[in-house]
């Protein structure tokens, strides 16, 4: 068991990366990665809301929207998947937000550093699509757990390799047409070469 | 008066063509840009959802931007565009369900396109519903054509057809033709989009970016979504 | 606070835009999702039908004559436990896609059998007869299991004897477009046809790709290139769904009755 959610984790950082593999988040990827600590620091935000809001997406989903979930309430026959987009938002904005608040509380220095980047990640495509993936793959509660963290940790780490990469290439003399947006796309594409060398790796 | 309206419509609908690419110039909407553009159907299909989003969701906010209280704006905005994307959601896979299917979840995600929110908040907060209505046209069509030649690329390298007719023939078939299958992964996508940006700024210099000190300063403001 | 941002405003508005969108997204999920499913079971159909190799190699067959060639086959429903035909259970109204889901009506399976990873199976599953006068011509059975993302699910079907596959089709799946999905190449169906799924000990004998245990003499298929995990998910839900825990015992009794 413990051995199934360790290979989720790892299929989630490597095989299945949420930005190298299916381009996810990319526009947040691309523009916050200038510097080695701010990327950091937003891995690490984009890890503890992925590891909050797929948990809870997934009880929401399986309770309440799913084909039959609400069984338990004598409802039969009802289908209420289509609520999941809307729903799914909602539940990562108040995420966010509650996390925001909990950081002030407790970890006032670490919100201090997340604070820009927070409230960002609600319209961050990797945190919505992360959710998504994980009711098109049936995950269970503990499943989904596991690829909240592991995705997440796969796009931190995704953008920390990135902003390394980066912090060195904003020296080099380029062509004027090249310089940012388009060496920037170049880069992350060979990093996503080195990636779909794991495809097909099993755990 | 009129020569006016007209030439101001049309630079609403013409400049997120190119001068204003909300794909090359805003780094706008990359994540679905990207994903879905393995060939030329469903980016093709991914293009009119986009486009049908942005135009409900430009045209509902224009019109209700009077009566909008500051507190909920964004919840409203999201809102409004999350049914228009569970609507297109449906009809995709009501009417072409092969598409949907490939489509998956890169469909949900327009919710989080930072286009749809960023024309939302920047001009139809701002603008009449007609403007607003060619604004969504205007940066839609300017996502199309990107994610098009994109995926038309992609599918005529990797498996030497467009649209499942073969074009090139294959060597397997007896032909000259040998796909490359790097075009099929996600990588080629980021290359095939800085050789694009690449392009549009050699023939554009104003949209070349200063050097690096401006430039982060400009990346804090500019580009949050 | 200026008007518009009073309490009352701003209930309003929020009131206003919640009817609105869910009117809006309510109506059209009841106007289409009858499209979907019918879409839907249209496309089950023709893949049962080309299984039963009703459709010349080729030919796209439209709604209609997907009906119409449906119902030359006979559905029947069996029941897996048993091995055998269950007549209780009408297949008409019988929809195994629901069951498959449906905790009461699945068991689990156990861990040393469940070799495609399912977990858990329905009891009943339908399968289709082609009549050849009184006897069977072909038997179309349907298999699913995971694939790379998402659930694979086809039909198989089996001639006569019980033991050699006639064709294979797939109506749904989630694979990698371009790469995955290449199982679905109508020259690599192709090459399922005629294998024995069976050897003569009743051991099941099917196999994708090469290798030490069973020479290509024996008629392995090609694996996909660059679809590792796609051939083997297929070749270990085909090879569950022929074994002693799926379809096995009930083809192993219709053998023993033809002979």
């Amino acid at each position: 068991m413990t051995g199934d959610l360790l290979a989720i984790v790892f299929r989630a950082i490597f095989v299945e990366n949420l930005a190298l593999n299916f381009l996810l988040g990319v526009c947040t990827y691309v523009a916050v990665s200038h510097r080695v600590t701010t990327a950091v620091g937003l891995g690490i935000a984009v890890t503890a809301v992925q590891t909050i809001t797929v948990p809870l997406n997934n009880l929401i989903y399986r309770h309440l929207l799913a084909p039959e979930a609400l069984r338990w309430a004598g409802i039969v026959g009802l289908d209420l998947t289509f609520l999941r987009f809307i729903t799914f938002i909602g539940v990562i904005a108040a995420g966010v937000q509650v996390l925001e608040l909990a950081l002030d509380r407790y970890f006032p220095r670490l919100q201090h550093a997340l604070g820009v980047y927070l409230p960002l990640l609600t319209v961050n495509c990797a945190i919505l699509g992360a959710s998504l993936f994980m009711v098109q793959r049936d995950y269970n509660f503990s499943e989904s757990v596991a690829y909240g963290f592991g995705s997440g940790a796969g796009w931190g780490i995704a953008i920390v390799l990135f902003a390394t990469i980066r912090e060195r290439i904003d020296e080099t003399e380029v062509p004027q047409g090249l310089r940012g947006l388009g060496l920037a796309f170049i880069v992350t594409g060979i990093l996503a070469v080195g990636f779909v060398g794991l495809r097909g790796l099993e755990f | 008066m009129l020569s006016r309206l007209i030439s101001s419509s049309r630079n609403t609908l013409l400049t997120p063509l190119l001068d204003g690419n909300p794909i090359t110039l805003q780094v706008l909407g990359l994540c679905s840009a990207l994903a879905v553009t393995s060939s030329l159907r469903p980016a093709l299909v991914m293009s009119a959802a986009v486009i049908s989003v942005l135009v409900f969701a430009n045209v509902t906010v224009s019109l209700l931007r009077h009566i909008m209280p500051q507190s909920i704006r964004l919840i409203i905005e999201v809102t409004l565009i999350a049914s228009a994307v569970i609507v297109v959601d449906e009809v995709l896979k009501a009417f072409v369900p092969d598409i949907a299917v490939i489509l998956s979840v890169f469909v949900g995600l327009i919710i989080t396109n930072c286009i749809v929110l960023a024309r939302v908040e920047s001009f139809a907060m701002h603008n009449g519903v007609w403007a607003s209505l060619l604004d969504g046209l205007g940066n839609g069509l300017g996502y199309a054509w990107i994610l098009l030649l994109i995926g038309a690329v992609r599918e005529l390298l990797g498996t030497g057809s467009l649209l499942g007719y073969e074009v090139l023939q294959l060597t397997e078939n007896g032909g000259r033709f040998e796909p490359n299958e790097l075009m099929l992964l996600t990588p080629s996508a980021f290359f095939l989009l800085a050789l694009l940006v690449w392009m549009i700024r050699s023939l554009r210099p104003a949209q070349r970016e200063q050097t690096e000190q401006t430039q982060s300063n400009n990346r804090s403001s500019g580009v949050s979504l | 606070m200026s008007e518009r941002e009073s309490v009352a405003r701003t209930l309003g508005v929020a009131t206003g835009v919640a009817v609105f969108c869910s009117l809006f997204v309510s109506s059209a999920v009841l106007w289409l999702r009858p499209i979907q499913l019918a879409y839907a079971s249209i496309e089950r159909n023709r893949a049962i039908v080309e299984a039963a190799g009703l459709v010349e190699p080729g030919v796209e067959l439209d709604e209609r004559e997907i009906v119409d060639r449906f119902l030359d086959l006979e559905a029947r429903i069996v029941d897996l436990d048993a091995g055998a035909f269950s007549d209780p259970v009408s297949p008409t109204t019988y929809d195994f896609r629901a069951a498959i889901d449906d905790p009461d009506q699945t068991r689990s399976i156990p861990d040393e059998l469940d070799i495609a990873n399912l977990g858990r199976r329905p009891v009943y599953l339908p399968v289709y007869l082609l009549r050849d006068g009184a006897g069977i011509e072909l038997i179309v059975l349907p298999i699913y299991g995971p694939g790379m993302w998402a659930m694979i699910h086809g039909f198989i079907s089996v001639r006569a004897d019980f033991t050699t596959i006639e064709a294979v089709t797939f109506y749904e799946h989630g694979e990698t477009p371009g790469i995955g999905d290449r199982f679905l190449d109508p020259a690599w169906l192709a090459q399922w046809q005629g294998r024995r799924a069976y050897d003569d000990t009743r051991r099941v004998v099917f196999r994708i790709g090469a290798d030490e245990a069973t020479p290509a003499a024996n008629g392995a298929i090609d694996a996909i290139t660059g679809a590792t995990v796609t051939t083997s998910a297929i070749e270990d839900l085909v090879r569950y769904w022929l074994g002693d825990d799926g379809f096995g015992p009930f083809l192993a009794t219709q053998r023993g009755a033809a002979q």
